[in-house]
């Protein structure tokens, strides 16, 4: 079994857990699937993932197969599949009846809508409840001429019959693994509370690093292991210096290591590498429009992508890619590398190089900036020669300058635990430690930056007018820039400020026409029509759902030529450039689109806090949840988990109470928190279409964790905020209703951390992108920690008419107090609040009679709000509570009624 | 300098015998509360050509029956003459018809203190917490438009000459006016307006259930969380 096998084998070997629970089904599900899917080998991986006697009847049923001789490197598959798991499991321990299986939402421990079957994960009998119609809709998804040997495969699993070697051909570009790993991402790792927050496709992935990790080791150390088969015999193996296979893989005193333990443990020295694009970050965020910010995206997107494909490819494992990361944020890579890789900043930077050139002129990528440069400017008349390879090699010396910065955290074996199970518990929390800290950490500029740095002083000064207009870097391209005035085919690249074109650089120009293929928003092209007879075009409302057309986007316009750009302000149009796309045009939206009819626009920057990290304690949510009930009936699918998660710890309290924290207190795990990150990354997904759904514009500018940023029109802000708490609630927090109702929030307060912390900044659609981004970090920093507050914490200003990259902070809101500013903000009229605000104003000369007046005032413009005589003197209570009246004068400037 | 016409009428009042005309030691048809305002409407009505100035001042120093005032009638011209027939009978209307009742406290220009922030909160809290205990009875509208128009007065005399103008009058507290009056003798015009106007504002608020005290407790807390 070589490398690839063995760590694709690991990353696979719960393929089939979503199907059947338990260890021997599940594990001889994934052989029978893999093997059916065409990976035979990884298919063992899977067989051999578990231990003891189970493990002795799957390789006695491989016996009788009379397969190839199995490897003795898959008897470590289950001490690493351990060392991977997010929880030490008291289930060892005599607890092993949970009353019900789930998968948690991992902040608030709320049943989690499983997408295949569009319900919530939550049944008593996993088998009937769950299981069983998963399988029929796996069958449902497959080809016909799959489903009855499938169907075969997975009876045969369910009723633990010989395995036997079936092979489903590929069919219409369809493969059996491409239906199967989806299911992963859906399923938890474990199914009884509350541990049953981790995905299973987090596990999945930390065990193939994990199992990279020692295989590397094991290699350097020569270790015999790598070579050794197994010798199968009746219900058992032996390994060639006669030692049983089954004792090698775990003893049945758990208070000793196992060989294999040991084998683990001796070689599973690491260190945690962050790689961090920091040049790339950096020239997103100096951004001053749009397509800018997308294409810098763009090119560390596709980056990101070659640097994966690079260092796995100076490894020597390039079909490895995508397995060996451990995890990847817009700006981060962050990998798991074996002390057997000696110099990892080499590593990186060889990687880095080679990512480099391939991006740009690489012969076997298809989207490299070459072709990507040659297809877009194919009619330039006379042609340029920026696809060139003097120009190329000038386009790869300036994007080098966008360096990176690597911190490595070394994560060294925990040494004098008593037992694996303890080892594996500290070598988790070290693993997460180090990734942590790699987040913190100072770090070590890159060669490539120090090259850039030298490149730069090294080139001789340049005037002014040499300079490229956009980033201010680097030379400007003469050969396009020179053009550009009178070739109107030229102009897609830049844009006329006061009748001057720009003058762009080699790199701002591959970034703008990177740009062209990002920035398309679908409800666009429900709101422009095009004759392609007449190449007239016309704009209206879209509908379902329905959307106002931007008003600062041009009514009608006409498109001539073929390359022809129509500028409708709000948006540039061109004909579809490929032939297979599904709509006439080619839509790029500028900031405007997410302009307000007065040209305002607001910035949502949400940011997820240090509570992915964190510990859960769920003992106070449990002590008070009877109370809770007792006010009002929770709702069903909190109420089962309640009951049986109380009867659970109290069954724990009564038998081990030495184990009550470890099922009251949920505690971080790398598994666990990268479920976290991938759920917070779903859910910044999820916001924009909730926002269409509801009738708003926006532009989503970024969503990728750690940080959601989303533009949408100011006069909109206080729907926009109520879709935002929804989908919180909804998306991201499980909750079964929709609305956040005073018993949701007490929920809420009981069982959700403090996740995201956010800003939003009001401007004004001609601001430069850079200087509100400023902003939105300046506030940030000015909140300060976090409180405990659940949920959401969001500043508020508004930068139009400070013009300054920084700017104070006008109004406070949490997702707590959200639902009920919102209601108040619908039932007081604006100069009500327009006017406290004038009478606070004057507490300058008038000291604390000025609140006196200023609330006398509004309790008498209450009967100006059209409310019931009892309901006016609540309204303006509410709006003279502390912090209330600062988020409601904001909304108020905001919108115009 | 020429003396105000209201202040005149302030002072020409306190000459006129009103027991003799309660008691019918006078003719009660020649109560210059009746027949000031006559005079007045007559100006009006013929203007200066129909009735000269110099027999309206006559008919005017008849009307006040008093010859310690004739003198300073002479000195008024033809608006402040009217302005004067139409207050006297105003502070007239203020004392009381009977022994039961008390009137209008007596005005004396004692001072021009002006208040500052906080004295103007606190008084204006009293004030309004003095009407609140006949909130049944009170008339916001008239309270409002008294206030009103102090709020215009352009001296302390157009103002108890707007005070004497709601008294005595139903939906309007005499005790409140009373008070009002005694603000005004030591109180600087601007703040005496001030003051009517935040304390009006108070009451109104407090009628619709704001209630101040809250307010101070809420200002305390957020002092000490430092906000």
């Amino acid at each position: 079994m070589n490398e690839l096998n063995f760590v694709r084998g690991m990353a696979w070997h719960d393929l089939a857990k979503p199907f059947f629970q338990g260890n021997p089904k599940h594990s001889r599900a994934g052989f029978l699937l893999l093997a059916a899917a065409g990976y035979r080998e990884e298919g063992t991986v899977a067989l051999c993932h578990i231990a003891g006697k189970d493990l002795g009847r799957n390789l006695e049923q491989y016996r009788q197969l009379n397969g190839p001789p199995l490897p003795a490197l898959l008897l470590l598959c289950s001490p690493l599949d351990r060392l991977a798991a997010s929880t030490y499991s008291f289930m060892t321990q005599g607890f092993s009846d949970p009353a019900y299986h789930a998968w948690h939402n991992p902040f608030t421990h709320l049943p989690e809508m499983q997408p295949q079957l569009h319900s919530r994960f939550q049944a008593r009998d996993l088998s009937s409840g769950f299981e069983a119609p998963l399988r029929a809709h796996l069958l449902a998804q497959t080809p016909t001429a799959w489903q009855m040997p499938l169907n075969d495969l997975l009876e045969r699993s369910r009723k633990d019959l010989p395995l036997v070697e079936t092979r489903l051909p590929v069919i219409a570009g369809k493969n059996l693994l491409d239906l199967l790993l989806p299911y992963s991402e859906t399923y938890p790792e474990r199914t009884y509370a509350p541990v049953n927050d981790t995905l299973l496709s987090a596990h999945t992935r930390l065990s193939a690093v994990l199992a990279w990790v020692v295989y590397r080791n094991l290699k350097r150390a020569s270790k015999d292991i790598l070579n050794w088969t197994l010798t199968l015999e009746t219900d058992t193996a032996r390994l060639p210096d006669s030692s049983d296979a089954i004792d090698f893989v775990s003893l049945r005193d758990k208070t000793l290591f196992s060989a294999g333990e040991a084998l683990v443990r001796d070689h599973i020295g690491a260190q945690l590498v962050r790689i961090s694009l920091s040049g790339h970050r950096q020239w997103t965020e100096e951004a001053a429009r749009l397509d800018d910010l997308k294409g810098a995206q763009q090119l560390t997107a596709l980056l990101r992508t070659a640097l994966k494909r690079a260092i796995t490819g100076q490894l020597g494992v390039v079909d490895l890619a995508d397995f060996l990361w451990l995890s990847e944020s817009t700006f981060d890579l962050v990998y798991l590398l074996p002390e057997a890789v000696a110099d990892p900043l080499e590593l990186i930077q060889a990687g880095y190089d080679q990512a480099l050139a391939w991006l740009v002129d690489g012969a076997d990528n298809p989207d490299s900036l070459q072709k990507l440069l040659e297809a877009d400017f194919r009619a330039a008349d006379p042609p340029l020669d920026l696809a060139r390879p003097r120009a190329l090699a000038a386009l790869k010396a300036e994007l080098a300058c966008l360096g990176y910065s690597v911190s490595i955290e070394p994560v060294q074996p925990p040494q004098g635990h008593p037992s694996y199970g303890a080892f594996t518990a500290a070598f988790g929390q070290r693993l997460l430690e180090a990734y942590r800290n790699s987040l913190n950490q100072s770090q070590t500029p890159s060669a490539s930056l120090q090259t850039a740095l030298k490149t730069l002083t090294a080139t001789e000064p340049l005037a002014a007018e040499e300079v490229c207009s956009i980033c201010s870097t680097h030379p400007v391209y003469r050969p396009l820039a020179d053009r550009v005035s009178d070739d109107y085919f030229l102009r897609k690249v830049t844009h006329t400020f006061r009748d001057d074109p720009e003058q762009p650089c080699l790199s701002c120009i591959a970034r703008r026409a990177l740009a062209h293929k990002q920035v398309q928003v679908e409800a666009l092209h429900r709101m422009i029509r095009y004759d392609p007879v007449t190449g007239r075009l016309q704009t209206g409302p879209a509908t379902d759902p329905p959307m106002d057309v931007p008003p600062l986007l041009l009514h009608t316009g006409r498109l001539t030529g073929l390359d022809d750009y129509l500028d409708l302000r709000a948006a540039f149009v061109r004909r579809a450039r490929r032939t297979n796309s599904p709509h006439p045009l080619d839509i790029f939206p500028t900031v405007s689109y997410a302009a307000d009819s007065l040209g305002n626009i607001a910035l949502l920057t949400l940011q997820a806090s240090q509570a992915v990290f964190a510990a859960y304690s769920f003992r106070s949510a449990r002590q008070q949840l009877r109370e809770l009930d007792r006010i009002k009936p929770l709702p069903p699918v909190w109420k089962i988990f309640a009951e049986d998660y109380d009867a659970f710890c109290n069954k724990v309290a009564a038998e081990a109470p030495h184990l009550l924290d470890q099922v009251e207190v949920i505690q971080p795990h790398l598994a666990r928190v990268l479920a976290r990150e991938a759920r917070l990354s779903h859910f910044f997904e999820d916001v924009a279409p909730a926002f269409e759904a509801a009738g708003i514009r926006v532009l989503a500018l970024e969503t990728r964790y750690p940080v959601g940023r989303w533009l949408i029109p100011a006069m909109l802000l206080p729907q926009a905020l109520k879709h935002l708490g929804q989908t919180i609630a909804v998306n991201l927090l499980a909750l079964p209703d929709s609305e956040l109702d005073d018993q949701a929030r007490q929920f809420l307060k009981l069982a959700a951390p403090p996740l995201l912390d956010g800003s939003i900044v009001v401007f004004k659609q001609k601001y430069p992108i850079y200087l509100v981004l400023e902003a939105a970090r300046t506030l940030q920093a000015e909140l300060g920690p976090l409180p405990a507050a659940y949920g959401l914490r969001l500043g508020l200003t508004d930068l139009r008419g400070i013009l300054s990259s920084t700017a104070p902070r006008q109004a406070l809101v949490t997702l707590d107090w959200l639902p009920e500013l919102l209601a108040l903000n619908d039932r007081v009229d604006r100069r009500s609040v327009t006017l406290r605000a004038a009478d606070l104003g004057r507490a300058s000369q008038e000291g604390h009679w000025a609140q006196a007046v200023a609330d006398a005032r509004l309790f008498i413009r209450s009967g100006w709000w059209g409310l019931p005589e009892t309901e006016q003197q609540k309204a303006a209570e509410a709006l003279t509570a502390p912090g209330a009246f600062e988020p409601i004068l904001f909304f108020k400037t905001m919108s115009r009624e | 300098m020429k003396d105000n016409p209201i202040k005149l009428a302030y002072q020409a009042h306190n000459y006129v015998d009103r027991a003799a005309y309660r008691h019918g030691q006078k003719k009660k048809s020649d109560n210059p509360a009746k027949t000031a305002p006559i005079l007045a409407a007559a100006m009006e009505q013929f203007g200066q050509a129909g009735l000269p100035l110099w027999k309206a001042r006559r008919k005017a120093q008849q009307v006040v029956g008093d010859p310690r005032i004739a003198r300073y009638l002479e000195k008024l011209g033809w608006a402040d003459l009217k302005a004067f027939l139409g207050t006297i009978a105003l502070f007239l209307k203020t004392y009381p018809e009977d022994e039961t009742e008390v009137g209008m406290v007596q005005f004396q220009d004692r001072g021009q203190t002006q208040l500052d922030p906080e004295a103007l909160g606190q008084q204006a809290l009293a004030l309004s917490n003095q009407l609140l205990k006949t909130h049944r009875d009170n008339n916001l509208n008239k309270l409002k438009r008294m206030a009103d128009r102090v709020r215009v007065a352009r001296n302390k005399w157009e103002a108890l000459a707007t005070l004497a103008q709601f008294y005595p009058l139903r939906g309007v507290p005499d005790s409140v006016v009373n008070d009002l009056v005694e603000q005004l003798s030591v109180l600087h015009l601007r703040s005496f307006q001030d003051l009517m106007a935040r304390a009006l504002l108070f009451y109104e608020a407090q009628s619709k259930g704001w209630n101040p005290n809250a307010q101070r407790s809420k200002s305390g807390q957020a002092n000490e969380s430092g906000s």
